[in-house]
């Protein structure tokens, strides 16, 4: 990182409402031009600071900086941060125009490049040609666009944007994060991410952070994440994990290099996130679904466990087995439909696992 | 009596019209709406245009104590002397400044309650429909006693040295009307401003302040043109009733308090001129229509449609 301040930086920021803690002293930091999501379950807080950062809650504890400057007190109409609702809120007496005219206004510019900028805006979300329009006559993802430029028309420093594709359909929603990613790169402004959907957060983010119950359980690249997740809520939460409990057998500086699963399977293990365990402390291996692999009999030269096939599931590209582990458990193996198949519901088979994929976290939390 | 003897016109219920009305013959179809209208046009009929259109005879008539019957245009001329000219206009100056207090008033406690008073919202509102459950008699005597030369007002002004003399223009002025008026119709005016208001997205709000802008800005730009049609509402639901009221002038209205219905009631049943009293009275109704008629006009009705 260079000097520059960041863009949008929390320190030891908590919000409570009465009794219920809602974030819990949370650190982040994001430099400009990221793209950054806030990823979590419903309840978990992502909200709650992206409403901080917008300035519509103040923190209860810890300090907010924008562009390096405090912020906890700025009211939002002086803050140079915008605000993409989940509703839109779009102002229903409004034209499309006027929508988007309504920040650069406020703003007091002059109208002839109120009317640039505006339909400059329009034109990056592809929704110049329905200026005139009410909000009421216009589908959900052309309210979704007219909201987007309602807020990039005002060139914030931070746009935060509170899960807004929540309300549209699969299809829409898929084609709305890649242009939501394009439109990102072309202002090159920091985007604040808030959603629930981990494959929404990995398509689009540079780096999320996993939140659970107020915290920030882990932040990093999406590759990071999902190969190196840092506690067991990550590893589930991040795509699909099969977590299976084990005893560290050798220690390497700190970290297990060599850990043996309950059914007497030993493993070296390529990466770990329980800092200073002991030979003989519990931990948990987590293993993704498409690094495992199914064999006839016991392969020679990869840790395995054996079980017995309870389902088959066809998923067009991919084929999900469902193996019930003979030492307890089940396991979830992917595999595509490319490979041929022999494996049938009832099958005695054996579930190996790349050495190099599997990942150590603690067994401390749930 | 067995089930099967129903009157006509009730036997349907709503939702089985829809299944048979498609069957009936087309003449049939036609004429079930008229019938269904057919009871509240006859309740409109016989209680209120009956009423009015026997004022209207008589506002034609020479119709006082001594008077024979006869057609003349004698009452319309005696609604414009002077005094009645002049109570006219009182009436119109305390109509439009209560009118206006009143919205000063409820446009923003409407809002307090819609938005900003969280758990007491519910309370509050309660709170304004029992404060009209009061007889409006009691209450405008208990404005008696807190507006009158000796009474609540007064006495604690005293009291705190603010005053040597107790205030005279407390009661039994225009004053007192206005007081009196506003603080009756407080209710009918919160309530469909409430309901304009609770239309409005929170989040709308929300991306105004979120847009750079403060709440004056907010108000004019978002919370006003949403709720225009609520404050139209609002105009007609209360200022009918202000500008006709009777028992607030004559109880509290004093001489220079006086309001066009309360003479109108003086002529019917002190003086026996129901001739002058039926002319005085279209005089009003028109002056109400005329203030309905301009509310419409000058607020584009179509524009103020905010529902999707």
């Amino acid at each position: 990182m260079n000097d520059a301040p960041y863009a949008l930086e929390l320190r030891k920021v908590t919000k409570r409402f009465g009794d219920i803690v809602a974030v819990d002293g949370i650190d982040l930091q994001v430099p400009q031009g990221e793209f950054f999501s806030l990823l979590g379950p419903s309840g978990c807080g992502k909200t709650t600071t992206l409403r901080m950062i917008a300035g519509f809650e103040e923190p209860t504890e810890g300090t907010l900086l924008l562009a390096g400057k405090e912020g906890n007190e700025i009211p939002p109409f002086r803050r140079n941060t915008n605000l993409v609702f989940q509703s839109y809120a779009l102002f229903p007496h409004m034209t499309v125009f006027e929508n988007v005219a309504f920040g650069p206004r406020r703003a007091r510019l002059p109208e002839p490049e109120v009317r640039e900028r505006v339909m400059a805006a329009l034109e990056t979300v592809r929704m110049a040609g329905l200026a005139e329009r009410l909000p009421r006559s216009l589908s959900g993802g052309q309210r979704q666009r007219v909201a987007l430029a309602r807020a990039l028309v005002n060139r914030p420093a931070v746009l935060l944007l509170d899960e807004p594709l929540g309300a549209l359909d699969l299809k829409l929603r898929k084609e709305m994060q890649l242009e939501l990613k394009r439109i990102q790169r072309e202002v090159g402004i920091c985007f604040v991410y808030v959603t629930h959907d981990q494959e929404e957060a990995m398509t689009m983010s540079d780096r999320l952070a996993v939140m659970n119950e107020g915290r920030i359980e882990q932040i990093g690249t999406p590759e990071e994440v999902y190969h190196r997740p840092a506690t067991r809520f990550v590893a589930e939460f991040i795509g699909e994990a099969n977590i299976l409990e084990a005893t560290v057998d050798r220690v390497e500086d700190g970290s297990p290099v060599q850990v043996s699963i309950e059914d007497g399977t030993t493993t070296t293990v390529a990466s770990c996130n329980e800092a200073d365990c002991e030979v003989g402390s519990r931990v948990l291996v987590v293993l993704r679904p498409e690094h495992l692999q199914l064999h006839r009999s016991r392969p020679e030269d990869l840790p395995a466990t054996e079980g017995r096939v309870a389902e088959v599931i066809f998923q067009g590209s991919v084929i999900r087995f469902v193996v019930e582990r003979l030492a307890g458990g089940t396991l979830t193996v992917l595999d595509t439909t490319a490979t041929p198949h022999r494996a049938a519901p009832g099958d005695g088979v054996w579930v190996s696992w790349l050495p190099e994929w599997a990942h150590v976290v603690s067994s401390s939390d749930l | 009596m067995n089930g099967s003897v129903t009157p006509p016109g009730i036997d349907e219920e709503p939702l089985a019209l829809e299944t048979t009305y498609a069957g009936k013959p087309r003449r049939q179809r036609r004429l079930a709406p008229l019938l269904y209208l057919a009871g509240p046009v006859g309740v409109l009929a016989v209680f209120f245009a009956g009423p009015l259109g026997i004022l209207a005879v008589y506002s034609f008539q020479e119709r006082s104590r001594t008077g024979d019957g006869s057609w003349t245009l004698l009452n319309y001329m005696a609604a414009l002397q002077p005094r009645y000219v002049e109570t006219a206009l009182d009436t119109l100056i305390i109509a439009v400044i209560s009118m206006a207090v009143l919205l000063a008033i409820a446009y923003p406690l409407a809002y307090l309650i819609a938005f900003k008073v969280g758990r007491w919202e519910v309370p509050l509102l309660l709170a304004l429909a029992l404060s009209d459950e009061l007889n409006p008699l009691i209450r405008i005597y208990a404005w008696r006693t807190i507006l009158g030369r000796n009474g609540v007002v007064n006495t604690i002004l005293q009291q705190l040295n603010l005053i040597d003399e107790p205030l005279d223009w407390l009661i039994f002025t225009k004053f007192s009307v206005v007081v009196v008026l506003t603080a009756s119709w407080l209710p009918y005016a919160v309530i469909p401003l409430y309901a304009a208001m609770k239309t409005i997205d929170r989040r709308v709000l929300e991306a105004a302040r979120d847009l750079g802008a403060g709440w004056w800005t907010t108000f004019q730009k978002v919370v006003f043109p949403l709720t225009a049609a609520g404050f139209l509402a609002t105009i007609v639901i209360v200022f009918i009733p202000i500008i006709s009221d009777f028992a607030a002038p004559a109880l509290v209205g004093g001489k220079s308090g006086r309001m066009l219905a309360s003479v109108i009631e003086d002529l019917f049943l002190g003086r026996g001129q129901w001739g002058i009293g039926s002319a005085l009275t279209f005089v009003l109704l028109a002056a109400s229509g005329f203030v309905v008629w301009l509310s419409y006009k000058i607020t584009d009705i179509s524009k103020l449609d905010t529902s999707r």
